[in-house]
Formats: structure tokens, sequence, C-alpha cells
């Protein structure tokens, strides 16, 4: 298995990751979705001791921008969970994480959860738009929805889309995974603090299972 | 008032008013009653154990009531006045059940009023009013009947100490239904608490027959107590009778299933004799289709035979429990939900469909008729297969001979010490060491390391070593780092939410479109469903609508559903006991006994096993190997109950697999378990030392059954009882919406970024212990090492094998890469509009 897959997707060639990003070449542009900044302190902010997962996923981010040395990330919603999370510690360390990547433009696709969040910290550096935007050939949006067959390419995010795998009678593995059904490509979670809905392809989609660092086809026709 | 009476002391006085009651209700103490009443004045805590139905309760009534009895013959007239003023909480009356409660408060009211007692007797569970509810803030009645979560609740209180210092017994019903769970656990520590207030403090468990009571009665008396607990046997000789319904043509009775349908006329015409029939099944689904089989067969009884299981609307449920307790319902098919408490006298017949599972469960059931004193209880059983007929007759046998299950209590589990803290916190706060000495004065957690409470209230306090970062976040709050309190109103409020170790997790209300409620599913259900399929619930066809804010509404459905829920859980194991006694079954038939009516039926399945393999037995463990078209079989028949067999199957093919590459498909029952592989398996002439040795056990256990997975699902009641997880206030659910995570989901977190948490390592515990019940599978392990073994080559599936061949719920083990798996997996679709 191999950790990235290249596909063909409405005349669009972009590199599906198995560390729950895509790359599209052609713009050096990564794209990620769900990010939840602060879900841990929103949590410890409700009384419940839930330890910080914000630095090991900006870690991630990290070697993903410099592995693809890509110049533009889009964030497609739910960068932050809740204002209630974004204490200043997670500020400071978004703010260093930030520094170190100076050159880099980073867009905000917003989605339901940024609307709690009024204003992004200005040494983010962060631009913020509303739904949905448009980059060359390839339409950004939070929410997934269903295109007619001469729409541009959609990505989203919001599903956290999981996928069972069924194998024997019964038993059956979950996984994160991409999920594309017309038109609309949906991208897993990149927030490794949050669940996925389990999502139920019909046989003409396609789906991309990733599996620790790696990443698979599974065909929903036999 | 004549001499000879002034002479005679105020407490031989109160002996005869009380003796003299009984009298009034043509009743006669029975001696073990009176025992109790001594023990008790004489200062005694202790267990008294009896079948239900034989006077416990008034047993441990009686000694407070004597002593009642005596103050007012030593100071006539008091108490009546200003009563109001000084009441006081005296005797706090615990049980599992809150449908038990006003039950209760009837039977203690009666000597009360009769005797002229003036003491005052009230309930509080979750469905005591807030009038009530009020009032008790302030002032509790004399004597309280309340649930474990309750006397939480009541200790969570700041005036705590001031409501519950002066009760001096408590009395905890059906204390074997507690015993070994963790709300046995939180019993516990409320009466080490209360203990610490009270030191006279005595304290008298009811419970029906144990194969431990007497550690049962050393959990109730804690760690250390002044005076070793009291053991009273309840009167005994309750006499059972056991039988079980024989299917007319044994050729045409399946050789395995569970549905038992079949039976269901013979059952019919049994239940047509009269009085009120309790059907009992094993799981919720079955009771829905043995429902509607009936409704269907008699068409005309509706409105007399009615459906109780834990899934029910509680309304309804208690609206079913009243019309058996007045004798107007011909028939109830129910599940567990009716094992307990209230008294049902008019039961006349008891039903068990399937496997009775263990003994002391089916005396329980058969002890629901036939509950007044002196009575026979009888059990009819209808086996849904033919090995289960061997069952019925092991039951028998363990039955008569006494060997009842034990249960084990909870060994100082942290969810629940860190619930308790909490707890502590807001009911006026602690000092630490005050704390640990009162906490260890419990049997639970009489060996807990200073360390562990230590880990336990920095968890509680500052959520432990991985938020050291996060100096602003606290849950308890210390000025001094010695004493702890839980002030903040909002934190308070959300932990007394969360009081209570039983977790209804993931289950959604079902309620009809115009709102009236008609019971529970689990999330797992539910997400199979699409709008307009029809599924049976409490013996209703409803159609589904829609689900949102965990709400299912259905309407009524014009055709008959075809899908019954499957709820989670509640499939037990067959016991130790039941199963050594079905091996003594067929020791007995194979040595020629075949006096039993269950064998005489049966025994052409049994001779066709001797035949084509052998019986299997206590002291040779059986290997049948069998070649079929799905690939090589490898049958064992350890007769270890299921949970054994899943740890030991997963064991066996883990070290199987070591060998070679090789994947396995396993299927377990209560008898023994299977592999299936595709090639052939290479197998020692003697296999012992290879696949039971103890050394590596524990390791290989881990290894081998996806431990991390069922560590997982078992963190979801431990996120829960140490509050990791919040529901969310009653209903406003959008203020908890940012605080949804699964509790799958805390555990990854939680591994990956605190790996030293202690509770995870609670959870990888119970799952050794509980789920997989490691203890018996050593054992297990133990005999099978000393046994020796028959390895045969039967022509074709033997009836043993049988049941585990068709049985589809596999579990998989392989020694080959999961991404090598994955690429043969195949993807869960939608299901195609049809």
């Amino acid at each position: 298995m191999p950790s990235s897959i290249p596909v063909k997707l409405r005349d669009v060639t972009l590199e599906l990751l198995a560390d729950r990003a895509i790359f599209w070449p052609d713009q050096r542009t990564l794209f990620v979705a769900d990010l939840h900044w602060g879900k841990a302190g929103t949590f410890r902010h409700f009384g419940i001791p839930v330890p910080e997962t914000a630095s090991p996923d900006l870690n991630r981010l990290s070697d993903l921008i410099s592995q693809h040395q890509a110049t533009h990330l889009v964030v497609l919603g739910d960068l932050t969970h809740h204002h209630t999370g974004v204490d200043p510690q997670l500020v400071d360390i978004i703010t260093r994480w930030r520094r170190t990547h100076p050159q880099l433009r980073i867009s905000l696709v917003r989605g339901n959860h940024d609307r709690h969040l009024k204003n992004l910290p200005d040494e983010w550096q962060i631009e913020s738009v509303p739904a949905p935007v448009a980059l060359k050939n390839v339409v950004c949006q939070h929410e997934p929805a269903v295109f007619s067959d001469d729409h541009p390419l959609v990505l989203a995010g919001h599903l956290h889309p999981r996928v069972e795998l069924q194998e024997g009678y019964t038993h059956r593995v979950k996984c994160h995974g991409f999920w594309y059904s017309q038109g609309c490509l949906v991208l897993p979670a990149f927030s490794s603090f949050v669940d996925g809905g389990i999502v139920k392809p019909s046989a003409n989609d396609r789906v991309w299972v990733t599996f620790e660092d790696q990443i698979l086809e599974v065909p929903t026709r036999r | 008032m004549s001499s000879t009476a002034r002479r005679k002391s105020a407490r031989s006085l109160a002996m005869e008013e009380l003796t003299g009651w009984f009298t009034g209700q043509d009743w006669a103490p029975f001696p073990f009653q009176k025992k109790v009443w001594r023990a008790w004045l004489a200062g005694d805590s202790g267990l008294v154990h009896a079948t239900t139905g034989t006077g416990k309760t008034y047993a441990a009534l009686g000694g407070p009531l004597l002593d009642a009895l005596k103050k007012r013959q030593q100071k006539p007239g008091s108490g009546k006045t200003k009563r109001s003023r000084s009441r006081k909480c005296r005797l706090l009356w615990l049980t599992p059940l809150r449908a038990l409660a006003s039950d209760l408060s009837t039977a203690i009211q009666r000597p009360l009023d009769d005797l002229e007692l003036d003491w005052l007797v009230e309930t509080r569970t979750g469905d005591t009013t807030s009038t009530i509810r009020q009032r008790q803030a302030s002032r509790l009645p004399e004597v309280l009947i309340t649930t474990p979560e309750s006397l939480s609740l009541l200790l969570a209180r700041k005036n705590a100490r001031e409501l519950l210092s002066e009760v001096d017994t408590v009395i905890v019903d059906e204390w074997h239904e507690l015993l070994s769970t963790k709300r046995g656990t939180q019993t516990e520590l409320a009466l080490a608490r209360l203990r610490k207030w009270n030191e006279d403090l005595r304290v008298w468990g009811l419970s029906a027959t144990i194969g431990n009571l007497s550690e049962a009665a050393d959990v109730l008396v804690g760690a250390n107590p002044l005076r070793p607990p009291q053991m009273v046997k309840g009167n005994a000789h309750k006499k059972y009778r056991i039988r079980s319904i024989i299917p007319e043509t044994m050729e045409r009775f399946p050789w395995s299933g569970h549905l038992g349908l079949k039976q269901l006329s013979q059952l019919l015409t049994e239940v047509e004799k009269g009085g009120t029939s309790l059907v009992f099944t094993n799981t919720r689904s079955q009771s829905e289709l043995w429902y509607q089989a009936i409704l269907k067969q008699r068409p005309d009884w509706a409105g007399t035979i009615a459906l109780h299981h834990g899934s029910i609307d509680q309304d309804t449920r208690r609206w079913v429990e009243d019309a058996v307790k007045k004798g107007k319902l011909r028939c109830v098919v129910c599940t567990s939900s009716l094992d307990l408490g209230v008294d049902f006298t008019p039961v006349e017949r008891v039903f068990q469909i399937g496997s009775p599972k263990g003994v002391a469960r089916l005396m329980q059931r058969a002890g629901r008729s036939g509950h007044r004193p002196g009575e026979t209880s009888e059990v009819v059983c209808v086996p849904t297969n033919a090995l289960e007929l061997v069952e019925v007759a092991a039951a028998r046998r363990a039955v008569l001979s006494g060997n009842v299950e034990s249960r084990s209590p909870q060994d100082k589990p942290l969810d629940v010490l860190i619930q308790h803290l909490c707890t502590i916190a807001l009911g006026g706060g602690f000092e630490k060491t005050d704390l640990l000495h009162e906490v260890r004065q419990s049997w639970a957690y009489r060996n807990l390391t200073q360390q562990e409470f230590d880990w336990a209230l920095d968890f509680a306090t500052t959520g432990g070593e991985s938020l050291r970062a996060y100096p602003e976040y606290s849950r308890l709050e210390t000025p001094d780092g010695d004493n702890f309190a839980l002030t903040d109103r909002k934190r308070a409020r959300q932990h007394r939410l969360s009081i209570g170790t039983i977790c209804g997790d993931g289950t959604l209300t079902v309620k009809y479109m115009k709102g009236a409620r008609i019971g529970s599913v689990e999330e797992s259900f539910v997400a199979k469903l699409k709008r307009g399929d029809l599924f049976h619930f409490a013996g209703k066809s409803l159609e589904f609508v829609s689900i949102d804010n965990m709400i299912v509404h259905v309407r009524r459905a014009k055709k008959t559903a075809t899908t019954v829920p499957r709820w989670m859980g509640g499939r037990m194991p067959l016991s130790t006991e039941l199963a050594d006694a079905f091996l003594q079954e067929l020791r007995q038939y194979h040595e020629g006994d075949r006096k039993s009516p269950e064998l005489k039926a049966v025994s052409e399945i049994l001779d066709l096993q001797e035949d084509w393999s052998a019986l299997p037995s206590q002291d040779s463990l059986l290997i049948e190997r069998v070649k079929s078209r799905e690939g090589h079989h490898l049958f064992f028949y350890p007769f270890a109950g299921r949970l054994v067999h899943e740890g030991l199957s997963a064991l066996v093919a883990h070290r199987l697999a070591q060998r070679e590459p090789i994947s396995f498909t396993m299927s377990v029952n209560d008898y023994g378990f299977e592999l299936l592989s595709p090639q052939k398996i290479d197998l020692p002439d003697d296999p012992r030392e290879l696949l039971f040795r103890l050394d590596t056990m524990a390791d290989d256990i881990i290894h081998s059954m996806n431990a991390a997975e069922m560590a997982r699902r078992q963190f979801r009641d431990i996120a829960r009882i140490s509050g990791l997880v919040f529901n969310g206030y009653p209903g406003q659910q959008r203020t908890t919406r940012q605080l949804q995570a699964s509790t799958g989901l805390l555990f990854d977190v939680f591994s990956n970024y605190d790996p030293d948490n202690l509770l995870l390592h609670q959870s990888r515990r119970e799952v050794l212990e509980q789920q997989l019940d490691q203890s018996r599978m050593r054992r297990t392990m133990e005999r099978l090492l000393s046994n020796e073994v028959r390895i045969v080559y039967p022509p074709r599936l033997t009836p043993f094998a049988f049941p585990l061949f068709v049985d589809r719920l596999r579990q998989k083990l392989s020694t080959e890469q999961l991404k090598d798996r994955i690429a043969r997996m195949s993807l869960v679709l939608e299901k195609a509009a049809s």
C-alpha cells in the first residue's frame, strides 16, 4: 500500500495522501479539512480533563507542507472547534507554529464551527472567507453536496467520513477515508480528536481508505 | 397495669408487642427472623440469605421496631409531641430497583400503623416528586427507602452529615444483585462514610443464595468491622420443581438455534391452564419475537398478555407490574427485568425459554412462582435446541445439590473512586488523609495504595500529569493541597447529573410522532434504519420516521414488521456450576443411567455423537477434526462458557498461527469453540503444552484478542463514571454540542497523550478480569493441561459441532498483515433501494 494515490476527477489531477490531506501539484496547494483546534481546551473549559492534541497535529501538518513544498494551505472549514477552547496557550502554540512557515499562504473556507470564533488572532495570518470558494477549476466548501455532471470538482469536509469494511461474516473494520460521490470529494478530518461519521457509499461512488501511513482505493462494486 | 407486667423489662414487652402484631396477621415470627432481631439488638451487622417471599423484610425491620417499642415502653408518650422538629433519619433501606421502593414502603408502613409508631416512611429515588425532595432537603423521614445513586446524591449535599449522622441501621436489599457491580462499590463507599459518622452503624444485607455468602457479608461490613458479621439463614427447604417441555417429535427438533418457537403450541397449552404465567427469555429481541408469536396464535388474548423488558418505557413497565400483582394478566413475556423484587403472588407458572445459563438465575426465576412461604416454586423450561434439554437436566441436578454460582465484588475501581471524591468534595469537602483512611475502610478499597489514591485525587483536581501545562484547569478546589472542595455551581450541577454508575449508553428514546414515549433502543440499531422501515418494539409494529436530538420518531405501522431491534449486552455465559453439571449428566448417560426425561429425549443425538466421535467429558479434552467445503475445522469442547471460549479460541489460534502465517475464523458457544482455516492445520499428537501452557498466557491473550479494541469499549463506562463524558443537562441539547466525543476517541487520545493514565490500566484490567474472565480461563487451562487429549476424525459434523458451524458470529484472527487483509475486504454499501 502506498502513502499517496494520484487521482483524476473532473479533469483535476490530485494526490490523495494517507495523512488525511490532498495535494494539488499544479497549484502547489495542500487541502485539509476539520482541524478543530481547541477542542481539548473546550473540554477543559467545561471541567473535563482531556490532554491537548494540537502540537502533534501541527507537526503532521508541517511535515506535509515541507514534504510537498506547498505554497498554499486551504482549510476546508472547522479550523477551530469553539471559542471556549481557544485559550492563550493554544493561541501561542499556533502562533509559534505559524512563524515556522512564513512564506505559506493559509486560507480558511469557513465551516459551521468557525462561526463561534468571530475573529482569528492576527498573528496566525490566516485569511478567512465564506464558502464556496473557487480556485481555478476546483471549488472549496465545508459541507458536501450533490452536483451535476458539468459542475467543476468540489472539495469538502464536515462529515469526517469513515467507512466500514467487511471481513468474513460479521467482522467489521472502520477506517477514515476519502469519499467521492456525485462531483464532491469529501476529505477525512485532519484532527486526531474527532470522531468519524460512518458513511455508506453507493455503487457509483469511489472510496479510498487510510490506514496508518497508507492509503488504498476500495472498489465499490465487485 | 398488673404488677407482673410492670416487672417485665421494656425489652420483653416490646417483643410481646411485635409478636402480637404478627399473631394479628395470622403469622408467627420465624425462628430466623427472631434471630436477626436479637442480633440487631445486640448491635450486630450481618447478612440474611433466603429465597424471595420468605419474610426477609420483617427479619430486617424487626430490630429497629423493637428498639422503638422499647423506648416507648420506657418513656410512654414520648415522640408524640413536636415530632417533626426532632425528626431524624434512623433507617436507610437501599434497594437496587426503584420499582421496589413503593412496595417496600407499604410493607414497612403496615406494622408502624398497627403498632402506632410515629415514624414517617418515605422513598427517595429518581421518581420522587420535587415537592417531597424539597422537604427532604432539610429533613429526612425516620425511614428512607432509596437507591445507591440517590444515596450518593444525598452525600453530595452540603448538609449530608446533618441529615444522615443519626442513621443507625442500613438495610441493603437484594445485596447479591449489587455485590459484583460498581453500584455495589458505590454502596460500599457510602457505607464507609455513614460508618464514620456513626461507628455503631448496623448494616444488614438481604441476599438470595449465592456461592460466596461469607464474602458477601464481609464486603457489607467493610475492611475493619468492630464486630464480625452474623450470617442468618432464612427458611430453608424451599422446594423447587424444574421440568421441561419435551418436543413431541425429536426428529424435527433442531440441533442448534435459539428461538424455540417450535415449542410455542405446547407452551400455550400450559399457559391456558390458568393463572398468570411469566415467560422469561434471555434477550430483549427474543422477548419481542415470542410476544408477537403468542399474539399471532391467540389474537383473543390481546389485552391480557404483556411484554416487559429493560428498554420499555418505565410507566408501561410499572403498569405491567401492577397488573401482574392484581392478577389481571394471563401471561407476561419478559427478560431479567422481572427477575427481581416485586411480590408477584398471583404468578402460577414460570417458563424459561432457552438456556437457563446459571443455577442461581433459574432458581430466582422459579422463585417468582410459589411466592408464599412453604409453597413449591416451579419452572418449566422450553429448550430451543436439542442440547438445551441436557442443560435443563443439569440445572435440576445443580439446584438439588445446592451448587450455586458466586458473585465477585469489584476490586478498587478508580473510576468509582474519582466520582466519590467529587461527591464528597461537593458534600462539604474533605481533608485528604482523612478521606484515604475512610475509603480504605471499605472492602473494595482496603488495599488501595497511597499512590493510587494520590493519582485519583490529582486527576479529579487538576486533570493529572497530561494537563500540567494548564494550571487554570481544575475540577476540585484546594486552597492548601490538603483540603478539597467543589463549590463551582456549574461543575456541581454537572457532577450531580453524572452520579450513578449504571450507564445507559448510546440509547435513544423512541417516541410516537404525537409525543408519547414508548421506550429506548440502542443507537447501533437505529443507525441501520431508513425512513419507512418497519420494526417490532415494545410489542408494537412501528414505522421509522426520523431521528433528531436523540429521539427516534415513529408511527404505528400498517403492515406487520419483520425486524426486531438487537440490543447489546446481556449475553451471559453458561456458569461453571451449570457446565460441570452438564458434563456429569453426559457421564451418567455414558454409564447407562438414562432416567431423566430430557436425556431420554435426546438419546438419539447423544448416541450419534458417541458413534461418530465421543461425548465431551470432564477428564479428557475432545478435539474433532473435520474437512468441509469451507475448509479445515477444529472443534474443541472445554465446557467453560462462552467468555472463556472467546479468549481461549483466540489464544489457541494465536499460538497455532505463530508457527506459520495463517488466518482463522473462530466461532464459540457455551460448550466449545471452532477454528476454521483454509489450509490444513498441523497439530501435534499431544498439543497440550503448545496450546494451553500458562507461562505466556496474559501476553498471548493481549496479542491475540485485539485486547486494545476491547479495552477501548470497556473504557465507555469508566469514562462516564469518572466524569470524562458529560451527557448534558436534561432538555438542553445545544449547550453540550461542543462536548461531543465518543469514549472510544477519548480512549485513543489518552492512549496517545497520557499513556500512564490509570483509568486506561483499569479498562485493560477489567477486560482481562471481567470480560475474558481470566481466572476462569486459567483454571480451565490448568484442567486441560492435566486432561488427556482425544483427537477424533468424525465422518461429518457431529451434533456438538453443528451449532458452532452454523453460528455465524465469528471472530477472525490472522497473522497476515492488516493491510493485506484490507485489500481483500469489501466495503459496506448502502443497501440498494428496493
